[in-house]
């Protein structure tokens, strides 16, 4: 998305990050579930609102 | 699988300086659908052919309006090329998810509608700019509309969906430089389950999976490979484990495995697909460490042999390292380095060839990947050209009749910096009760590398291991691909102040490395630590050792010229300046055999 490492927060949203649209969603989320070997639903996917919102679910998740 | 590496990783090689200043490749993609996930993988597969991937993407659903001029700054003059993606359920909702409602009078207006529309896009886009066109056809429908009667009719859904990539194609092929890419084989290779994710596509309108966008991708850049002339010319094979099961040196004409019945049926549907690829236009070359007559007895004898002397365009059949004789071949046939794909079953040998000749691709078919071997060749889209030519048809047959006419002269290879880097490792021992069956067996199967071939049984390496008279060695090698196991043996018998080499032999998977030499050297010091002062070797000629004829000579041995026969040699060395044991090229050498004391 354009960000540097030290300006993500738990509180970065698309709200705080302009570049951090529908497609980059998608893009972020693809790479979390490679990088992490877990997998999304659809309704997990649009709940992820913000860092810490995708922090607390990939910690329900179990990983492969 | 993901052919892919990670996201991350695809990320940092894209971004060093270098791969920026790689050469522009320009795409541009219209598309009814999200697809922007294939960039990575676009960019990764043009990096790998030496291109800097510039990937833009047309609006979402903009692909008409595009197509006919609505874009700036995407259907630019300068493309390489123009990917189309045009989604059946996008494109006709009627089609797509409204089929068993039609009637066959709005069928037949939604089908001319959708050829009225493939003829307008493309026009549109070739009006605009010369790029290739690569249109990705239509996926046949995983559950087609009308259940189990939709196969059995003329114009069910899956027919349908056949008739509009036939109007695809005819609209397509009726212009210069614009094909079809076969979505339906994509899909087929990947699987319907690992194809699409639902997800995105309720969530985006993105029906295809990360994995089904690299084989996507893969897919394209087998037209950009040849767009750009990156397309290989030429297949260079080995033979023995490649062409056929077994060694033909070792396991002799009736030995080797190859024909209808497994293991052989592997290796014949490898050479179908080599067949194949001689008549799309392909120069087939050999490359392999045997003795050249024993390869074209095979070619000339073997029954099931389906690739034939009049496939082979050139050939190097000997005992010089593989990269030489690479560039020898790419001389004889005046083509690049970078225009030949390598096939090798050895790790060691496919390897070395990646080290000193990187412009070459080599494939590695060893173990497991040895069933999949015609689908690794069927598959690599690296000979892949869109068009056939009736040169390409004859190619084949025009190199042959050039073959042999030049001479080419081949460079050093630099083998001994690339023994070091694979850490090769020479154990050398007394025979004893656990190696004995082993070196038996060595005596028995050896035919190259085999200076006496006195053929033994257990029993009488047992007495050979039991004798004071004796002295039985092994060399065992192992390197960073593994460990080969006890590949050759080492007799000495001892009369007095006189030691005689009765056998030395090594298996021909262990040549090209120095391990021969090495070994020798270090027999050599057993015997002078046992009181030797001069030691004696046979050549004994055989159909098959010819390469040995050479090897005491090449070791400072001195001939004993009065002792020559028609089918033998003696050589003679003396051992009182003898010189110090030396590692060579290997990292290590243990000699458990060192100490004059035996056990």
């Amino acid at each position: 998305m354009g960000v540097a490492a030290h300006e993500v927060t738990e509180t970065s949203s698309p709200d705080t990050i302009e570049s951090w649209d529908s497609l980059q969603h998608m893009k972020l989320i693809l790479a979390v579930e490679e990088a992490f070997g877990v997998q999304f639903s659809d309704r997990d996917i649009v709940s992820i609102k913000d860092v810490q919102s995708l922090i607390a679910l990939l910690g329900r998740k179990p990983g492969t | 699988m993901n052919p892919f590496p990670p996201l991350p990783e695809i990320e940092a090689l894209l971004s060093t300086p270098q791969a920026r200043e790689l050469q522009q490749l320009r795409l541009a993609v219209l598309r009814n659908i999200t697809v922007e996930a294939i960039e990575p993988y676009l960019r990764y597969l043009a990096h790998a052919q030496g291109f800097n991937a510039e990937v833009k993407f047309g609006g979402f659903d903009q692909l008409m309006q595009e197509a006919v001029g609505g874009a700036r700054d995407l259907l630019l003059p300068d493309l390489d090329a123009v990917l189309v993606f045009a989604y059946l359920s996008q494109l006709s909702q009627a089609v797509a998810t409204g089929f068993a409602g039609l009637s066959k009078e709005q069928l037949a207006q939604e089908t001319e509608r959708l050829r009225v529309y493939f003829e307008e896009v493309v026009q549109g886009i070739r009006r605009q700019t010369d790029a290739m066109i690569l249109w990705h056809g239509l996926e046949p429908p995983l559950h087609p509309a009308l259940g189990i009667r939709d196969a059995q009719l003329p114009d069910g859904q899956s027919a349908t969906v056949a008739r509009l990539n036939d109007l695809l194609r005819t609209t397509l092929t009726g212009l210069p430089n614009a094909f079809l890419v076969d979505m339906a084989g994509c899909l087929a290779r990947v699987g319907a389950p690992e194809f699409y994710d639902d997800r995105f596509w309720h969530l985006a309108r993105a029906p295809y999976s990360r994995l089904a966008l690299a084989h996507i991708a893969g897919e394209d850049f087998k037209f950009l490979r040849a767009l750009k002339g990156r397309a290989k010319k030429c297949l260079v094979l080995d033979c023995d484990n490649t062409l056929w099961g077994g060694i033909v040196g070792e396991d002799g004409l009736k030995g080797i495995q190859l024909g209808k019945d497994h293991p052989g049926s592997v290796f014949s549907e490898f050479q179908k697909e080599i067949v194949s690829l001689f008549h799309r236009g392909v120069i087939i070359a050999l490359c392999s460490k045997n003795n050249e007559a024993d390869v074209w007895e095979v070619f000339d004898r073997h029954p099931d042999m389906l690739l034939k002397r009049e496939h082979i365009a050139a050939w190097r059949i000997n005992w010089e390292d593989k990269p030489a004789n690479l560039r020898a071949l790419a001389a004889e046939l005046n083509i690049g380095l970078d225009s030949m794909v390598y096939v090798d079953d050895s790790e060691f040998e496919a390897g070395l060839v990646r080290r000193e000749l990187p412009e070459v691709h080599t494939l590695c078919l060893s173990g497991e990947q040895r069933l999949r071997s015609r689908a690794v060749l069927a598959s690599c889209g690296l000979f892949d050209a869109p068009r056939l030519t009736e040169e390409d048809r004859h190619r084949g047959r025009m190199y042959q009749a050039d073959a042999g006419r030049r001479r080419a002269r081949s460079q050093s290879t630099d083998l001994e910096s690339y023994c070091r880097t694979l850490a090769m490792r020479l154990e050398i021992g007394r025979g004893d009760e656990f190696t004995i069956p082993r070196i038996a067996q060595q005596t028995q199967k050896t035919n190259q590398f085999n200076l006496t071939t006195r053929r033994y049984s257990e029993a009488d390496i047992a007495r050979f291991v039991a004798s004071p008279e004796h002295d039985v060695l092994w060399v065992r090698v192992s390197d960073t691909f593994g460990d080969l196991g006890i590949v050759g043996v080492c007799i000495l018998r001892y009369d007095g102040e006189q030691a005689d080499i009765d056998t030395f032999l090594l298996s021909c998977r262990a040549l090209g490395r120095g391990v021969e030499a090495r070994f020798l050297a270090e027999a050599l010091q057993v015997a002078r630590s046992r009181g030797a002062r001069t030691v004696t070797g046979r050549y004994l000629k055989t159909g098959k050792n010819a390469q040995t004829e050479g090897f005491y000579a090449g070791h400072g041995f001195q001939e004993i010229e009065a002792a020559r026969t028609s089918d033998g040699r003696t050589f003679l060395k003396p051992l009182d300046n003898l010189a110090p044991p030396d590692a060579g090229h290997f990292v290590e050498i243990v000699r458990p055999c060192a100490a004059t004391q035996r056990s």
